[in-house]
């Protein structure tokens, strides 16, 4: 462009609608009008306008409600936890971070268990969310127990749920040791494909049986229920930040223990409804097992 | 709303963050480029103005303090991307994840599906971190060039510069798009060539 066309600068604020901060500003209706060069451009970035302005996914109002409680919760578990230490409560300065963002892996490593499972369960149930979970005696108690036990269960994976279809975390299915999402894809396809675990996961014993003790005590229809560990009730809890995560109102067709870049974790799969010939059918979430927190999501 | 939200009402807080959270979430989204960590980033976010609520004085508007909040959590995230290795086997590209990773929790990227020629996170990628930034204050959360400059805290003319070159080189990428993919984030930049004439402003006084 030679000095008397209209820079981008010129052009972008113009497609803004915002003034020019110059002495001697153009006029950049005459200045379009009579420049092809400069109609070219102008349109080019309008282009660039639209791209950027096209919309991101829907965030279901389960989503945003679960986003929201978990903060709450978040922030209130730091302010006990600061009190604790001397400081004050939430929204005092002291309490703030120096910088805007707090640090995720220590921020979750702060977080009490129980803070955020009661917010993401709560949440599950008000929405109608079933929670996969089994209550068999034999889970392990620790998460350091069931990563050994994801290990042992990796050896014949997928391995499958317990023949009574109450799964423990440790005799879910485990897809082993997998560092990114195109393996988590490459390995749950098959399974996911095969439809074996489809029902069990929405069946209504399946479900309840699933269920944690601490919510749906009495209630199992299909399953013993064994006595509610801390294991248990972490592990139910991030099943149903999962569940969130993928929407809560999809349909799990699976739930499986994974080790995702080396940290033991549970990966739930829901069928995405299908509004058109390109959408993915299933979407993975893949949560933390020592803290819940979303490793990764993929769909496949 | 806001009044009560600081006066420690925890049900209008509650109301406030979820009036936010969608364009914070889509701020965080075209910010990031993906969706697991756009949740994360929103979910700082949130935390932040959580904790900080009280402290906010109402000399900007609420959403310019979220937004600015929420950027700065993006950029945290960017900076913090940039020390981190990449996890994967052999073979396989973070980008690859990434890629696979963009559905949000309703199903895929809506922006996917309408630009099927031009893929909108990895043009974004393209853009230095301030550009983008300002780019998406403007065109997604649709603030005002004095709006930016507060959140981003500059001069006016420099968001009108970063706005320029920002647009320049997504124009330039797209016309460029069809003699080949798209590559890597903070790679070549097709637009700079083009834009130093909109690069007088930056680092100016307003």
């Amino acid at each position: 462009m030679s000095h008397e066309h209209l820079s981008d600068e010129q052009l972008s604020a113009y497609i803004d609608g915002e003034p020019l901060d110059e002495p001697a500003a153009p006029d950049v209706d005459a200045a379009v009008a009579s420049c092809a060069q400069c109609q070219e451009r102008l349109a080019a970035l309008e282009e660039a306008r639209t791209l950027v302005r096209l919309p991101v996914a829907h965030i279901s109002r389960s989503v945003r409600a679960a986003a929201v409680a978990a903060a709450l919760a978040d922030a209130r578990s730091d302010a006990r936890s600061d009190a604790t230490n001397g400081s004050l409560t939430i929204g005092d300065a002291r309490s703030v971070p120096s910088t805007t963002s707090v640090r995720r892996s220590s921020r979750w490593a702060r977080v009490p268990a129980g803070a955020v499972a009661a917010v993401l369960i709560v949440v599950a149930l008000a929405a109608g969310i079933p929670i996969a979970l089994s209550h068999s005696g034999s889970r392990p108690t620790s998460s350091a127990a069931s990563h050994a036990a994801a290990k042992r269960a990796a050896t014949a994976a997928p391995s499958a749920a317990s023949a009574s279809g109450a799964g423990t975390a440790a005799a879910l299915p485990d897809l082993g040791a997998i560092g990114s999402p195109k393996s988590l894809r490459s390995h749950l396809g098959p399974v996911v494909a095969s439809g074996r675990y489809d029902q069990e996961f929405n069946s209504t014993s399946g479900l309840s049986a699933l269920a944690p003790q601490s919510d749906s005590a009495g209630q199992s229809a299909g399953a013993p229920l064994g006595p509610a560990t801390q294991s248990t009730s972490q592990f139910a809890k991030c099943v149903a930040a999962a569940r969130q995560v993928a929407g809560a109102d999809d349909t799990v067709v699976l739930v499986a223990t994974v080790t995702y870049e080396h940290s033991p974790a549970v990966v739930v799969v829901v069928r995405i409804p299908t509004t058109s010939g390109r959408q993915a059918p299933h979407l993975a979430v893949v949560v933390a097992r020592s803290d819940c927190r979303t490793l990764t999501r993929t769909s496949f | 709303m806001l009044d009560a939200a600081r006066a420690g009402d925890r049900r209008a807080l509650e109301t406030l963050l979820a009036a936010h959270y969608d364009r914070v979430h889509a701020l965080c989204r075209r910010m990031l480029g993906n969706e697991a960590d756009a949740v994360d980033a929103a979910q700082d976010a949130l935390l932040s103005v959580v904790r900080s609520i009280a402290r906010f004085d109402g000399r900007s508007a609420f959403g310019t303090w979220i937004y600015r909040i929420a950027t700065n959590a993006c950029l945290d995230e960017l900076r913090r991307r940039r020390r981190r290795p990449v996890v994967g086997l052999p073979g396989e590209t973070d980008d690859d994840g990434i890629q696979a990773a963009a559905f949000g929790a309703g199903g895929r990227d809506p922006a996917d599906e309408a630009s099927a020629h031009v893929d909108v996170d990895a043009a974004l990628r393209q853009l230095a971190p301030e550009h983008r930034a300002a780019v998406v204050l403007r065109d997604v959360c649709d603030l005002t060039y004095e709006e930016i400059a507060a959140v981003l805290d500059v001069p006016i003319g420099t968001v009108r510069s970063r706005i320029a070159r920002g647009r320049g080189a997504l124009a330039d990428l797209i016309k460029d798009h069809e003699k080949g993919p798209m590559g890597q984030e903070g790679g070549n930049r097709p637009g700079d060539r083009d834009v130093k004439q909109g690069d007088r402003t930056e680092n100016s006084t307003p």
